[in-house]
């Protein structure tokens, strides 16, 4: 019978491509990767671990395209502070200097400017990291959308602490530092387009403090920050790279009421959307409720909690969840985007 | 996570365990709609019961079964200059023989993503130098928002807003489904959201020409598990008939206004339905005095109607035939970034619930 046949393969970049998912994994595997191929790059992790006349050296760039600029819990300025300490911090670094570059379209109000600037400002200094160097170049009108920010920033690491996807263990628990989904769902209900109001606060959130915490008391094996793709995609992206079977439990994992209602109207899977100020460990099961508790000793940690376990190693990569009613679920990473320009 | 009344654990259980007890011979219980086919996989409903039930994936996702000729045509005025064509989320990487719709983007065209039709009349009030177009694909439950959309632009006086149709009838199909001698099920989960539109009196005359139980049924764990409960106390009683499992929702004779405002825009036409192919009288297209609403004639596009051979076996799936990890494309040549059909990438298909929730690998705990 007739079936729309895969005809046509995309020749131009879509949308997708930027949304975290598998199209986006993808084209860094066949573009870039293929292109850049080293030892250090090939790790893919958060940010890259660098050896640097003996000292281990963590060094990390994001980019941020969030629209609108302006959000509640937030703007793409803290933001960008945010997202960049946190990918340093997921490495097992102590985020130190930041670089800032600004692609500012002709027209923008430097009145907003102003904010943002002060709002970076505030999330440095909260995360304890100095922008040292950076770039501002104005594009003409209509040829960028208000404003881009590019940051990037260096750590070091500490001693005795190693952040690697190959020390997960079968038995491992998996924690999350806080409710899922909420930088995503909050970007979309600021977009205006819904037809009504829902009062939901990005998290985006320094987590360094939280975790130097953690990270002097605990050995944790692996930790991410899960932003675009969600859980879902990290996790994913963790049993591929360390082949595990990872067991989640619905009922553990945290979400805020109103964020789970809209995820649900507009048919979101939440583990499948932005957080921008949650952290996933993989920590010794001896070792959980201890972890636990440091966490909730800090305001970001403070609804901390196991949401799975490490089944097994050196099996066939799968992530998925137990129902409440005992069933299972496979928890896939998400094809496209559920969202674009989110953080 | 958040414990709902009709996902009550306690109450699933329960049900789940009548259903064991009730099920003493073979079932085959076909959900209709592809919201039902998620929430199933999603809850694991499937494991919760005994093997004698098998349920089958009926034709209930728009997008799957959405003509792909649909979408030649969407793209064809979606690149003709000053149109904006909007469309849901889940239509633009439906691939067709020229390409997608995300595709067709990505080469300029403007093609938008709204939440509802009434956002495109809103878009066609603030831009009324360009023509806004909406690709209208969708079952009975969505028609009646196409026709308001048509009625809001009417009220604005807009002469910029315009739908390519691409409606179907569920009922309609699932009797189509049903004449097929290879095709053989005791019981019909009824979409709840449809006969929520349409009402349920059609479906007295399927329950005694096909001999089956039909139970109009939601989509959450306690509602499909209910409807698969009141089905199975039919079939055990050979008593071909309708049980309404979704009350809170559905009534016997529908939603009057919905279908006065359906009847006043559109009317009954034949369809191409993907993977099943043309169906008399399955489908809505709109009247002839609403012309000016229809974008094929205000575009003068001549409709495609070639049928693509292709290998896809949806068609196959929605009988039963095979289950979706049973085609031998499963997770092969067909997978969500390089789909065969629709059903591997729309968020209610059959084959994306498959890959997404209950894929090929065992499970340890």
């Amino acid at each position: 019978m007739n079936c729309p046949v895969n005809l046509k393969k995309s020749d131009k970049i879509e949308i997708a491509h930027g949304g975290g998912g598998k199209m986006s994994e993808n084209l860094i595997k066949e573009i870039f990767i293929k292109n850049f191929s080293n030892n250090i790059l090939d790790i893919q992790h958060d940010g890259a671990v660098l050896e640097l006349y003996s000292r281990r050296i963590a060094y990390s760039t994001d980019s941020f395209v969030v629209n609108p600029l302006f959000f509640k819990g937030g703007d793409i300025g803290d933001l960008a502070i945010n997202g960049t300490v946190n990918d340093l911090t997921a490495c097992g670094a102590e985020p130190l200097f930041i670089s800032v570059g600004f692609i500012i379209e002709e027209g923008f109000e430097i009145e907003n400017l102003k904010k943002i600037a002060v709002s970076m400002a505030k999330a440095a200094a909260k995360a304890g990291v100095s922008i040292v160097t950076g770039d501002t170049k104005v594009v003409e009108n209509g040829k960028g959308d208000g404003l881009y920010i590019n940051t990037s920033g260096i750590g070091v690491m500490k001693e005795h602490i190693f952040i690697n996807s190959e020390r997960i263990k079968a038995g491992d628990d998996i924690i999350i530092t806080g409710p899922i989904a909420s930088h995503g769902m909050c970007i979309l209900s600021e977009r205006n387009n819904l037809g009504f109001e829902a009062d939901i606060k990005s998290d985006t959130a320094s987590l360094n403090k939280m975790i130097d915490k953690v990270m002097e008391n605990i050995d944790i094996h692996m930790m991410r920050d899960p932003t675009r793709g969600g859980v879902a995609s990290s996790l994913n992206e963790i049993a591929e790279k360390s082949n595990i079977e990872i067991c989640l439990e619905d009922e553990l994992i945290p979400i805020n009421k109103d964020v789970n209602s809209l995820c649900e109207l507009l048919g979101f899977e939440p583990l499948c959307v932005a957080n921008e100020g949650v952290m996933i460990l993989f920590v010794s099961p001896e070792d959980s409720e201890k972890t636990l508790s440091l966490l909730k000793c800090f305001e970001e940690g403070k609804n901390s909690c196991k949401i799975g376990t490490v089944i097994k190693k050196n099996v066939a990569p799968i992530v998925y969840s137990k129902t409440i009613y005992g069933s299972k679920r496979v928890i896939e990473m998400i094809t496209g985007e559920q969202l674009p320009r989110i953080c | 996570m958040i414990n709902r009344e009709f996902r009550d654990k306690d109450s699933v259980l329960r049900i789940s365990e009548l259903i064991h007890k009730k099920a003493t011979r073979e079932y085959k219980i076909m959900e209709v709609c592809g919201g039902q086919t998620h929430s199933i996989l999603k809850n694991g409903l499937n494991e919760l019961l005994p093997d004698s039930i098998e349920l089958l994936h009926g034709p209930g996702c728009p997008v799957c079964v959405s003509d792909e000729n649909k979408i030649v045509e969407a793209i064809e005025i979606a690149q003709m200059k000053d149109v904006i064509l909007c469309t849901f989320g889940d239509m633009i990487r439906v691939n067709s023989v020229n390409g997608s719709l995300a595709q067709a983007k990505s080469r300029g065209a403007d093609i938008r993503i709204v939440y509802s039709p009434l956002d495109a009349v809103d878009i066609a009030l603030e831009n009324q130098t360009k023509q806004i177009v909406f690709f209208a694909i969708g079952f009975e439950t969505t028609a009646p928002i196409y026709a308001l959309s048509i009625l809001k632009s009417k009220k604005l006086k807009l002469h910029n807003f315009s739908l390519i149709t691409c409606m179907y009838r569920v009922h309609r199909v699932v009797d189509y489904l049903l004449e097929d001698s290879d095709f053989f099920i005791n019981a019909l989960l009824a979409a709840g959201h449809v006969c929520a539109i349409t009402g349920y009196r059609d479906y007295y005359n399927l329950a005694t020409k096909y001999k089956i139980g039909i139970a109009t049924t939601g989509f959450e764990p306690v509602d499909i598990l209910l409807g698969i409960y009141d089905c199975i106390e039919m079939i055990n009683n050979q008593k071909w008939t309708v049980i309404n499992s979704y009350k809170r929702v559905v009534n016997e004779l529908g939603n009057e206004l919905a279908q006065t405002m359906l009847n006043e825009f559109f009317e009954i036409s034949d369809q191409v339905w993907h993977g099943i192919g043309n169906v008399v009288n399955s489908g809505y297209s709109i009247k002839a005095k609403y012309k000016e609403y229809d974008a094929l004639k205000k575009f003068s596009i001549i409709p495609i109607n070639n049928l693509i051979e292709n290998k896809c076996p949806l068609s196959d799936i929605y009988k039963g035939l095979i289950k979706p990890n049973q085609c031998k494309y499963f997770n092969n040549q067909c997978n969500p970034t390089s789909p065969m059909g629709a059903a591997m990438v729309s968020s209610e298909g059959v084959c994306s619930a498959y890959y997404k929730y209950n894929i090929h690998n065992e499970l340890s705990c």
